[in-house]
């Protein structure tokens, strides 16, 4: 059922995600960090059109286009609240806007 | 394509790895911009040339031209003073190398594989990518009909999220009459203080 480039374009998917999750948990920059989790989404995106692929549908690449319509939307959001918080706080380092630290 | 596929492999890598290294911030966009034009060669290598198309015009073109905007617009170009050598870093690092080698682990060790003696080269095996890709219709018509048959209701509610997100991003946006100076970042920040 799996196919050889289907586990190939799997581990590159693993490294993909590795690398954007310690981006997320190490950068302080918030744009940053948003763009790993971008990588994080294109990651598994990968990976849905390989399986796809290698199970012969098509189904996986509908998945992608709806994985696509919501980083759009995410994108959109994400940054009018960084700007927002620019704003208030002069600062997007996130270890300046722990204000709901406990 | 098997050559295709590592050579473009290494790159995406070698540019993920920038967007997460470079200390400033318009380096890093302009390193996750090769890597999205790198996956969409990717999505090409796999026969799916609508989403190919589609990476590039929403998440290279329109997405990270948004991200760009907000770091100019908003000045944030600046150097940051990030080291990778607390222990926080050592952990994530940990944490993470310890995911990835777990899933290729998992993902090269599939039970078919493993009956067939090849456990572990399995990622660089022969591909079987060559004659699959040889003679495919367009993705565009088939993805299409999915979408509209099978896909219909969450297109609809991809829709109203895209509404919502839109409504979102304008409100947020705004400028709120409440005392803030008209201008905004370190300037604005004297005139305050």
């Amino acid at each position: 059922m799996v196919s050889d480039y289907v586990t190939f374009y799997l581990a590159l998917s693993a490294v993909l995600f590795g690398i954007g999750a310690f981006g997320v948990l190490v950068r302080k920059n918030s744009i940053i960090v948003f763009m790993c989790i971008e990588l994080m989404l294109n990651a598994v995106n990968i990976s849905l059109v390989a399986v796809s692929k290698g199970l012969g549908l098509l189904d996986g690449q509908v998945y992608v286009f709806f994985v696509m319509a919501v980083a759009a939307a995410e994108a959109a959001v994400g940054l009018a609240i960084i700007m927002s918080v620019f704003r208030t706080h002069y600062s997007i380092n996130l270890e300046d806007v722990g204000g709901l630290k406990g | 394509m098997l050559v295709a596929m590592l050579v473009f492999g290494v790159l995406t890598i070698a540019s993920a790895i920038g967007v997460v290294a470079f200390p400033k911030p318009l380096h890093s966009a302009l390193s996750l911009v090769a890597t999205l034009f790198f996956v969409a060669v990717h999505f090409l290598l796999l026969g799916a040339e609508f989403l190919a198309t589609l990476q590039i015009l929403v998440y290279a073109g329109a997405i990270m031209i948004l991200v760009v905007f907000v770091i100019m617009l908003l000045g944030l170009d600046v150097q940051s003073k990030n080291n990778f050598s607390g222990i926080n870093s050592m952990l994530a690092l940990l944490f993470c190398l310890f995911f990835s080698v777990l899933t290729i682990f998992i993902v090269t060790n599939d039970k078919k594989l493993v009956a067939e003696g090849k456990s572990y080269t399995a990622v660089f095996s022969e591909s079987v990518v060559q004659k699959e890709l040889s003679k495919e219709d367009a993705t565009v018509e088939k993805v299409g009909e999915l979408l509209f048959s099978k896909y219909l209701y969450p297109f609809e509610v991809a829709s109203i999220l895209l509404l919502v997100a839109i409504i979102g991003a304008v409100v947020l946006a705004q400028e709120k009459k409440r005392g803030i100076p008209k201008g905004h970042g370190l300037k604005a920040k004297q005139q305050i203080s």
